[in-house]
């Protein structure tokens, strides 16, 4: 059987519509009981003056004042950073892809890897964080703005600095960033071990046709050889003759010294080598191994956590904020 | 008269006294101002959670036996300072308003 409201019930109701839309539904129910208080305190005023229970309602309705006028400032005092809450959310949804698919990545290389430490790395921390953003979501609240405000703008800078470095579009997600900055440096290495490879290489070169020199046919060996590498082409340039001052001196270290260095040198170009298939490898290889290379990623995934459940939080408290509200009793 | 502003001295003000429950003050400020200051009853809730959020007043749900529990407002110390605070800033612009009000002084020679 429909029950017709009251003065009272029907402003309540409307009040509920209207905080409903904002407010969480603890702080909504909370602010009810509390206006619903003060109109039947003032009922019980009127009706003490002789008014009927109707009459007496309407009046605490009338010296309450208008609804929206009444709910709009409850809302600003309560809830002025919705759009904000949202804006977040909007940013914890565009990493929650991202986030699955390493968790996803994460789950099956456990079964491969062989330090475990690497995922625990993420794992864990990503666990306490979740514990402590759990009260939040709970209760209905925000965390700190400031906080997601400064993780974001990281990843977003981390983004940009990575698409940028690489150069290539499709590294302009910020999962991509994670690999592309590691990466990146681990190529700059590389193109730099490189070039010092090539180098004592060319030098080992050279000493070597100047020991050939010396001990088969006893030729001087500070003669003239043909240089491989482009300066000396160019210029005449010998790195031993200038290091030593004179043909002369130049003369007397290269008899003492020449299997030494040789033999230093070629240690370099075997340590070279080695540190260019290394390079390589962390090329080639979609999960780069070295703790440094991985330091920076693994510093991404957690930024990206840290935002995603920030953004899980947001979502959480606007779907309770949009949550229907319990129909007033009567 | 705009209370916008002054609203929140007013409940400041009556607060002193003791806590009180929010339709409590809206009838004390009426019956302290011998009826000329009559508030939207509305509006007292935002300007209440407003100062509860300054810090300047505290609620505190009581429990009554047989009856739905109340709310009750109270002031805190830093509520106590911000009443001072708003009484010598009203003292001052009433003054202010007195002197723009005030009747003109006869001039000299005259009489």
């Amino acid at each position: 059987m429909d029950q017709k409201l009251g003065p009272v019930e029907t402003y309540l109701s409307g009040m509920e519509r209207d905080l409903a839309e904002t407010l969480s539904p603890q702080a909504s129910e909370e602010v009810l009981r509390e206006l619903r208080d003060h109109l039947e305190e003032s009922v019980r005023h009127h009706t003490a003056l002789g008014h009927s229970r109707t009459e007496a309602e309407w009046l605490a309705v009338q010296g309450f004042g208008e609804r929206a006028e009444v709910s709009g400032a409850v809302k600003d005092v309560h809830c002025p950073d919705r759009w904000s809450g949202r804006a977040i959310a909007a940013a914890g949804v565009l990493t929650l892809g991202p986030v699955l698919v390493d968790l996803f990545s994460d789950a099956t290389s456990i079964f491969h890897a062989t330090d475990y430490r690497h995922e625990a790395m993420v794992i864990v921390p990503a666990l306490i964080m979740l514990g402590l953003l759990y009260p939040f979501a709970k209760a209905g609240k925000m965390v700190s703005r400031p906080l997601t405000a400064i993780c974001f703008s990281a990843l977003i800078l981390w983004t940009v600095a990575g698409g940028f470095l690489r150069g290539v579009p499709v590294y302009l997600t910020s999962y991509g960033a994670g690999y592309t900055v590691p990466k990146f440096a681990a190529y700059r290495a590389m193109r730099e071990d490189q070039r010092q490879l090539a180098h004592k290489k060319r030098v080992l070169e050279d000493f070597q046709q100047r020991l050939a020199a010396s001990v088969g046919g006893g030729q001087d060996p500070m003669a003239p050889v043909p240089f491989s590498y482009k300066v000396a082409e160019k210029t005449g340039y010998d790195p031993l003759l200038e290091h030593a001052g004179s043909a002369e001196v130049a003369r007397k270290m290269w008899r003492e010294n020449s299997g030494e260095w040789i033999e230093m040198l070629t240690g370099t170009v075997e340590g070279l080598t080695r540190n260019e298939e290394y390079w390589r490898a962390i090329q080639t290889t979609r999960w780069p191994n070295s703790v440094i290379a991985q330091a920076p990623l693994k510093m991404t995934l957690f930024a990206h956590w840290l935002l995603a459940l920030l953004g899980l939080n947001a979502i959480g408290v606007a779907i309770s904020n949009r949550r229907p509200q319990r129909k007033v009793r009567a | 008269m705009a209370f916008r502003g002054d609203l929140e001295a007013l409940v400041l003000g009556v607060l002193q006294e003791g806590p009180l429950h929010g339709y409590e003050i809206a009838k004390r400020i009426r019956e302290k101002s011998d009826a000329l200051i009559r508030i939207g009853e509305g509006q007292l809730y935002p300007c209440l959670h407003r100062l509860e959020q300054s810090g300047f007043i505290q609620a505190e749900w009581l429990l009554q036996e047989g009856k739905p529990s109340r709310k009750v407002y109270s002031l805190t110390e830093s509520g106590g300072s911000e009443v001072e605070e708003r009484r010598r800033t009203w003292e001052k612009f009433a003054a202010g308003v007195n002197s723009v009000l005030a009747p003109p002084k006869p001039a000299r020679g005259q009489g």
